[in-house]
């Protein structure tokens, strides 16, 4: 039953993170090596504001605005530049996680830090104790995750997003820019990785190098669910969510041994089914 | 672009001897000038640094005969290091009767079969993919000296590694070079710290010019061009004749191998291993350095180590009290450096590089010849 | 003289060392259907990406009397709508999305949306039947329909057609091309390449020969059809 719970929870929070990532990766056919930054960021910036005294819930939204905020500027200062080099952007990316965490462990320093809760107290659901925070976690990124599909699904501009995805150049021919398109994108993504950081930042860990590990997730998530595959994308976090929570509880050591099942996971795709449960033939 | 056929074969052939091979006599005279510095340079701790310097050069030449040269670039590096070094801590904390060199030689081959056991599913695999698969096996394994904390020592590392001058083979050999270089009175006036650098400071020299160099005769060689081939165009270079699959594989296993040997020589100069040496910010720092110096030809990336390696573990900490506070600015520093690169001069200061990544030139019609030619 | 909204002067592309267009001159004039006809390789596709801005070329176009704008977003913009090659729906969006993305061009006024949707609806009623359903799943003449309807949706100013025949059943063909009368007697200026000389002969008020790369002979499409050497070489008359 733990499992059950706390994983919709994990599932939730690495969906937010994944979904940005995989978009990204279907409009601009970016692979943001960055992308675990943004919910680093996230986390520190909300963790920042709160330690300057300001209200958590402000502290909140400082931590997704920076998230966005970076990656604004990743987009305009570094991607867009090289953009159609792929293995540039890799690099530039890499280079650019990498800076982050050097300016994380000058600024924070490489000790371990921890959000406060955003609500006191504890529930009891379906007779698992939870920290209402958690709970409060889940359910942010289960809305949010809702309303990103909606909009994509539903909107305008969800129909430009998953035109530039299909066919960049078809979607040039009717007045789409896609630089534009990926920008916003970007924003976005980061803006729910950021978020993600911020929800977990009072239950997980804070440290300089805390961005590996959801873009390894993340990047399991894409490759498990397909290339470009949204609903595949969502399924995978599930998938690996609930794997998540069952490695924490079950095997000995558990917390530590994720990052490893989840390369298992990458490796056993890759070799196995290549284009993921749902997703078509990789492009 | 526009060879036929027909006489790409010839042109291709001279083009890329003309091209490719860098000046022998110049070049022997880098490793020259390595062995006779120590007699000129009293400051041991810049010799250190330059020692450290000489296995980066190995580092960034296994790096590039696989990502350079094959266009498979790995972003994990480090899993090939840290895997031959711990696989040399190892045997000094729980065999010590091993001797060095057979220590050296299981992280060799421990570190070839991760190349394989990485190698195999990665073979379909291209840029991003092959990219974040590399990154996150390292991260994997920074994991698992966590798992096995008793073991391997978690964020402690494995202190008490025996080192160069107790190998039997590296031990002799260094203090002969030593001796020889610094003549014996001066050496044994030496106090044995000082000694143990001058030692390690050999050793290394040693084997980085029996890594680079052999590195440089394949990489130069017909094999290279096949391997070259394959970064171009992959279709290409199968219908030329070459066996993808095979050359792929044996590049990852070669990358491998070296690093992981450079990876165990590092471990017993260092006499500790630490979560360093699996680090995603050692992997970026070998791309770094194989980016200024130009990949894809070996000696670039081995001259880029130099300066590289210098600079972090020598220069900056001398240039401002900063970089010896917070060591951290030092990588920070050179992915800043390395970004505004990327984006100012994609194509400039990098270019072979990025412009074989963008797919100039047909090497494959190269590959074609250097195969019938050898065949 | 009538109005002209597209002249070509002297328009050259050429990718590495391959001179795909080499030279070419023509115009549309505000109301006319204008075919540019050649075999496989002549150039046709390359000619109307370049106008899109999806190739680099040099030589002078101007549109509409201006100088084309130099950006492909920007030519799309200024009213030149291109249906591509082998259609280029977004496979996965539904018919509706589709035609709603092509309307992008006319975002700032949204009042003309439905009755264009109306209007295409008309056009092709296949379409409003499938409004629903995902592009990918439709045949291949509704495929180039709803290809031809998003540019609509745009209200082009001049209206680039690529190969619309291209893998169509013979009597589809008929259906394209009767549509594509239609819809320059509503009031859209039409450049069209086929490879359909047949067809697009005798849909166009005037029409270019173009091969490998240089047009070789114009006239009107009734001239063009009659011309001896066309019929054999292209119409398999002799």
């Amino acid at each position: 039953m733990d499992v059950l719970v706390q994983g919709a929870i994990t599932s939730a929070t690495i969906a937010l993170v994944a979904l940005g990532f995989s978009l990204v990766y279907g409009v601009g056919g970016i692979v943001n090596l960055a992308h675990g930054s943004f919910f680093m960021i996230g986390a520190y910036a909300a963790y920042a504001a709160s330690e300057a005294d300001m209200p958590l819930l402000v502290a909140a939204v400082i931590g997704v605005a920076a998230a966005m905020l970076a990656g604004v500027l990743l987009d305009r200062l570094v991607i867009a530049p090289i953009r159609h080099q792929e293995v540039a952007v890799l690099i530039a990316t890499l280079a650019v996680a990498i800076l982050v965490q050097s300016g994380v462990q000058f600024f924070f320093g490489g000790l371990e830090r921890q959000l406060p809760g955003f609500v006191e107290g504890s529930v009891s659901i379906f007779g698992v104790d939870l920290r209402q925070t958690e709970l409060l976690a889940g359910l942010m990124a289960l809305v949010t995750i809702v309303v990103v599909l909606l909009v994509l699904t539903r909107s305008p501009a969800g129909r430009m997003v998953r035109a530039v995805a299909e066919d960049e150049e078809a979607a040039v021919l009717v007045g789409v820019r896609p630089e534009r398109v990926t920008l916003y994108v970007l924003a976005i993504g980061a803006g729910l990785a950021g978020l993600a950081g911020v929800l977990v930042a009072p239950y997980g860990v804070l440290t300089p190098t805390m961005w590996l590990l959801p873009l390894t997730q993340a990047f399991a998530i894409v490759i498990l669910g397909g290339l470009g595959s949204i609903q595949g994308t969502v399924l995978a976090s599930v998938v690996i969510g609930f794997l998540d929570r069952f490695v924490a509880f079950n095997v000995k050591d558990g917390g530590i041994k994720i990052g490893l099942v989840t390369v298992a996971v990458i490796l056993a795709t890759l070799v196995l089914r290549p284009q993921g449960l749902l997703g078509k033939v990789a492009r | 672009m526009t060879d036929t056929a027909a006489h790409a074969k010839p042109s291709a052939g001279s083009r890329a001897k003309r091209f490719l091979k860098p000046n022998v006599v110049l070049l022997a005279l880098i490793p020259l000038f390595l062995l006779y510095l120590p007699r000129f340079v009293e400051n041991t701790t810049l010799l250190q640094a330059i020692s450290v310097a000489t296995i980066f050069v190995m580092f960034a030449a296994s790096w590039d005969i696989l990502s350079g040269y094959t266009g498979q670039v790995s972003f994990g590096h480090a899993a090939f290091i840290g895997t031959g070094a711990y696989t040399v801590a190892l045997f000094s904390k729980y065999e010590p009767g091993v001797s060095n060199e057979l220590a050296l030689l299981a992280g060799v081959l421990v570190a070839a079969l991760l190349g394989v056991a990485i190698g195999v599913p990665c073979l379909r695999l291209k840029g991003p993919y092959l990219a974040l698969a590399t990154l996150s096996v390292a991260g994997a394994l920074v994991q698992i000296t966590f798992i096995y904390k008793e073991q391997l020592g978690g964020e402690d590392g494995i202190a008490g590694v025996k080192n160069v001058q107790d190998g039997a083979v590296t031990g002799p050999l260094g203090e002969g070079l030593s001796k020889l270089v610094l003549g014996p009175l001066t050496f044994g006036g030496k106090s044995p710290f000082d000694q143990y650098i001058y030692v390690s400071y050999f050793v290394a020299l040693l084997a980085m010019v029996l890594v680079v160099g052999g590195l440089m005769l394949l990489g130069y060689g017909k094999r290279g061009l096949v391997l070259r081939s394959i970064q171009q165009d992959e279709a290409a270079a199968e219908a030329a004749g070459v066996p993808l699959t095979r050359y792929k594989l044996a590049a990852f296993v070669l990358s491998a191998a070296c690093a992981g040997f450079a990876g165990g020589l590092y471990a017993q100069i260092r006499g500790t291993v630490a979560l360093d040496l699996l680090s995603v910010d050692l992997s970026l720092l070998i791309i770094i350095i194989a980016a200024f110096g130009g990949a894809g030809s070996i000696i670039g990336p081995a001259i880029g180590a130099y300066a590289v390696i210098l600079l972090q573990n020598y220069y900056l900490d001398r240039a401002s009290d900063v970089f010896v506070e917070h060591p951290e600015l030092k990588i920070g520093s050179f992915a800043l450096l390395l970004i505004v690169v990327l984006i100012v001069a994609p194509r400039g200061l990098v270019p072979p590089l990025l412009q074989r990544l963008s797919g100039r030139g047909s090497p494959s019609r190269a590959a074609g010849a250097a195969l019938t030619e050898s065949a | 003289m009538s109005e002209r909204v597209l002249d070509v002067q002297d328009l050259k592309v050429s990718f590495g060392k391959a001179q795909v267009l080499d030279g070419v001159t023509f115009h549309v004039d505000k109301g006319e259907t204008v075919a540019v006809v050649g075999p496989n390789g002549a150039g046709k596709t390359t000619l109307l990406r370049a106008l899109s801005r999806l190739n680099a070329w040099s030589g002078s176009v101007e549109f509409d009397g201006r100088p084309l704008p130099k950006k492909a977003y920007d030519v799309v913009m200024a009213g030149l709508v291109h249906t591509p090659e082998r259609r280029r729906l977004f496979p996965g969006l539904s018919i509706r999305d589709n035609l709603e993305l092509g309307a992008r061009r006319l975002r700032k006024e949204p009042n003309t949306r439905a009755e264009d949707l109306e209007r295409v609806y008309t056009l092709f009623p296949k379409l409003k039947e499938r409004a629903g359903q995902t592009a990918g799943t439709l045949s291949g003449g509704e495929q180039q329909q709803c290809a031809i309807g998003r540019s609509l949706m745009g209200r082009p100013r001049l209206l680039l057609l690529d190969e619309p025949s291209m893998g169509l059943a013979p009597k589809l063909i008929q259906q394209i091309f009767s549509i594509i009368r239609e819809i320059n007697t509503q009031g859209t200026t039409v450049l069209l390449v086929e490879q359909n000389a047949q067809q697009a002969l005798s849909v166009a008020d005037r029409a270019y020969i173009l091969e490998t790369g240089s047009i070789v002979k114009e006239g009107t499409g009734r001239e063009l059809l009659g011309d001896p050497a066309i019929k054999e070489a292209y119409l398999g008359v002799a």
